[in-house]
């Protein structure tokens, strides 16, 4: 194998599993955000758990792997992540606990205040997952504040407007995942009212997804430089706005499930879009361009590399098929709102 | 305020102390589950699987608690101690990538198990999803287990002034501690578990002396005390003679044996005055038979070491309660057999569980349960103030390695607010899906009535 193909297989597959984990997630985030206003009663509210209560943990896990895999492959991209990002992977953190205690506890005690405490939380926290997440990777993209003597990067220089903008972008189209996969799942006046939402949700998220387009190619110009060198590589983003439009049309032919896995494609293609223009760095310094690590300056030694990545060809394909034969099995039937399990005690 | 190592070393022990319960009851109860719905397959008692599912209820809980504590100690591994990143980080990416992979199966089986179980539902598939969550739950504790080896006796790595070199990542992760160590985490997790189920068995039957199903469990929960009880011992003993041979200081540092000799006594317990040892209970050549395996072998000593490479002498009374406390548990069970055994012409465990134990042995159950999760917690104090003053044994200290934001001060206070929170979310949701009865009720009917000698409804 040439010495320099390795980092690059490294950062193909570090793509992918933040790629997997922004999919998965995206939908139990979207639903965790618009909880209250979706359900009516207590039914209703098991129905939507139960849609996304056999998935969460599992989904949640490709995001400790893509922080094991950064840490493990590229450790100095990590260090750096770390040192840029610490505030808001500390909120993340505590907003990652309040989404998971919220969702499983809100229906184990049978109290009215500890049942709505732990609604909210989980809406709050479902929201600040998704918002935290979205800034962090538009920042990623837009680039960090660090030169060579260090981090200069705080929490005000990560809200940027082009930062809050890829917040609200990844926000959007994470409820727009959340509801159309509620719909997928539940039956009855619910499903309806949910794919009422979703239809909304579409518009708001082609216009987000537009601008944030826009800005990208006005306001992030650095990313252009591979697109502008491979011309065909403008097929990703047109590819992640087709698969958008696509959404509307197939919501209202009743294919939820093409919808979802639409709505998908766009997180996931959106996602591809900012990693092809940011490689081969994978920390870009705004401040300081020629401080920017690269795939290959921040790999880690050869042999270590290869062992993960025959641990990671090895064992992603079996989670991956494992995670997929889980889903299948879990969308045999929709939920029966009157009949849902949801998290009692 | 604290300095900002102090600060990082209380944050890190408080992060771990709270991680270590969830963590244990995650690894071992599980198994359990897994048992008993294997055995429920195999006799085809429902009753058995019901306990399983009840277990699992519970045991979801806890993991989500896991997985908080567990994440807190990722971030914190960066943010509090980067020095030690920057030097052991290559060595132990192994373990802590492949720790992720086994917590998949643990969350992907999970969901399936607990959504697809069903009274009637096929017992072949509760058993094997049951079996691959327990398999997950082992494989990260031998995993994460591995790393704290590698901190004790590093391998797999030339570590210098320049930096760490020629890093051998599964050398690193199987170094001469790993195998001691993976084998008495998992046993006493294991051990552990099976008090923290059987407490709540010998509640039920404090409530209703006639409930089978909670029998039945507790036979299940007391057999796996026995067995992995006595593992935990022989797996412990096994750990006393490697640090014999690899980690002398802590050896000697937990048994006070602060000189170089031939034919060690054993000293438990006792006071540390003026330089000298009183009031401890002695027993001659206790110590080389222990390390050794014969009464004349030499053991060295505290004094082998310069004053800045001893550990704290503290550590002593951690090694002898966790030891005490582990044979305490131990006797528990193995009263639970020998009663069974004498009884054994009635046979049936739900018998035996109603009328042929005294009334003392069920709220005894109940406070084994804290007792046995306390053990570990002491065995893990003791396994890491052991370490000192090393964070990496021979390479770093644990002072050099520490962040030098003061910002981290502050920090204590907001994590320790979180994990009380959390323990008292898990006591009022474990309550809750276990019988809601209050605190005083459980209370009275547990310690109630005790002087009457039999259980009540034999």
């Amino acid at each position: 194998m040439p010495e320099q193909a390795l980092p690059v297989i490294w950062y193909v597959l570090w793509v992918v599993l933040w790629v997997v984990y922004f999919v998965l997630d995206s939908k139990t985030l979207g639903l965790g955000t618009l909880f209250p206003f979706l359900a009516r009663n207590e039914r209703e509210e098991a129905a939507l758990q139960e849609a996304v209560g056999p998935f969460w943990d599992g989904d949640e896990v490709w995001l400790i792997t893509a922080g094991g895999a950064t840490f493990a492959a590229f450790p100095l991209t990590y260090a750096v992540m770390f040192s840029a990002l610490y505030v808001p992977f500390f909120l993340l953190l505590f907003a990652l606990f309040y989404r998971a205690v919220g969702l499983e506890f809100m229906s184990k005690v049978k109290d009215p205040g500890w049942h709505n405490a732990w609604r909210w939380a989980f809406t709050v926290a479902s929201f600040l997952v998704i918002l935290l997440l979205g800034v962090a990777f538009a920042n990623l993209f837009y680039g960090l504040d660090f030169d060579a003597s260090g981090n200069k990067t705080t929490l005000f220089t990560l809200l940027n407007p082009y930062g809050i903008l890829g917040g609200l972008t990844f926000v959007t189209l994470a409820l727009l995942s959340g509801t159309i996969w509620g719909a997928f799942k539940v039956s009855g006046e619910l499903e309806k009212r949910l794919e009422g939402y979703a239809h909304t949700l579409w518009v708001v998220a082609l216009a987000l997804f537009s601008i944030y387009m826009v800005a990208t190619a006005n306001r992030a110009s650095h990313l252009l430089a591979n697109y502008n060198q491979v011309p065909v590589l403008y097929v990703i983003p047109a590819l992640a706005l087709l698969l958008l439009l696509l959404v509307k049309p197939l919501l209202s032919r009743g294919a939820q499930l093409g919808a979802w896995l639409a709505t998908s494609g766009t997180i996931a293609l959106l996602l591809v879009t900012g990693f092809v223009g940011l490689f081969p760095n994978m920390l870009y310094s705004r401040t300081a361009p020629e401080a920017s690590i690269t795939a290959y300056q921040a790999a880690a030694s050869p042999l270590t590399q290869t062992v993960m990545l025959g641990v990671a060809l090895a064992l992603v394909p079996v989670v991956i098929g494992y995670q997929f034969w889980a889903y299948k099995k879990f969308s045999e039937r929709k939920i029966d709102v009157e009949e849902a399990k949801g998290y009692g005690a | 305020m604290w300095d900002p190592l102090t600060a990082s070393r209380i944050l890190t022990a408080l992060t771990l102390s709270f991680h270590i319960l969830f963590a244990t009851i995650g690894v071992g109860v599980p198994l359990y589950i897994a048992l008993a719905e294997w055995r429920a397959m195999r006799i085809g008692d429902r009753d058995l699987s019901r306990s399983a599912y009840r277990w699992g209820k519970g045991y979801a809980v806890t993991v989500a608690l896991g997985v908080v504590t567990g994440t807190s100690i990722g971030l914190f591994l960066n943010l509090l101690w980067p020095p030690f990143m920057a030097l052991a980080g290559q060595t132990i990416a192994l373990p802590l990538f492949l720790e992720t992979f086994a917590f998949f199966l643990e969350a992907i089986f999970l969901g399936l198990y607990l959504y697809t179980w069903r009274e009637d539902g096929p017992p072949l598939r509760n058993t094997l999803y049951a079996a691959v969550i327990a398999l997950g739950a082992s494989a990260s504790a031998f995993f994460i287990t591995s790393v704290n080896a590698f901190m004790n006796t590093p391998a797999g790595a030339r570590i210098t002034a320049e930096g760490t070199l020629d890093v051998h990542p599964v050398q690193a992760m199987f170094s001469p501690a790993t195998a001691t160590k993976t084998v008495h985490v998992l046993l006493s997790a294991y051990f552990a578990s099976a008090f923290v189920l059987a407490a709540l068995s010998a509640y039920e039957l404090r409530r209703d002396p006639r409930d089978t199903r909670a029998a039945k469990a507790l036979r299940l929960a007391m057999q796996g005390a026995l067995l992995f009880g006595v593992g935990t011992v022989l797996s412990g003993d096994f750990s006393g003679k490697f640090l014999a041979a690899y980690q002398p200081e802590k050896l000697a540092a937990a048994e006070w044996h602060f000189t170089t000799q031939g034919a060690a006594p054993l000293r438990l317990f006792g006071l540390w005055e003026d330089g000298t040892v009183r009031y401890a209970l002695t027993i001659p050549y206790g110590l080389s038979v222990l390390a050794k395996g014969t009464p004349s072998a030499v053991v060295t000593g505290l004094d082998a070491f310069p004053p800045e490479d001893r550990p704290p002498l503290v550590v002593h009374y951690f090694f002898d309660l966790m030891v005490v406390f582990g044979f305490l548990l131990l006797a528990l069970a193995a009263y639970y057999w020998w009663r069974v055994w004498r009884t054994r012409s009635v046979g049936q465990a739900e018998e035996v569980a109603t009328g042929r134990l005294p009334a003392w042995f069920f709220p005894a159950l109940v406070v084994a349960a804290p007792l046995s999760l306390m053990t570990v917690e002491l065995g893990w104090y003791f396994a890491e103030m052991g370490r000192l003053p090393w964070i990496v044994r021979g390479i770093a200290r644990v002072g050099e390695t520490a962040t030098e934001n003061p910002a981290v001060s502050w920090l204590v206070y907001v994590f320790l607010a979180l994990y009380v929170l959390l323990t008292a979310i898990a006591v009022r949701v474990l309550a809750a899906i276990y019988g809601s009865e209050g605190p005083e009720t459980a209370f009275r009917r547990l310690f109630g009535g005790l002087r009457g000698g039999e259980s009540r409804g034999s």
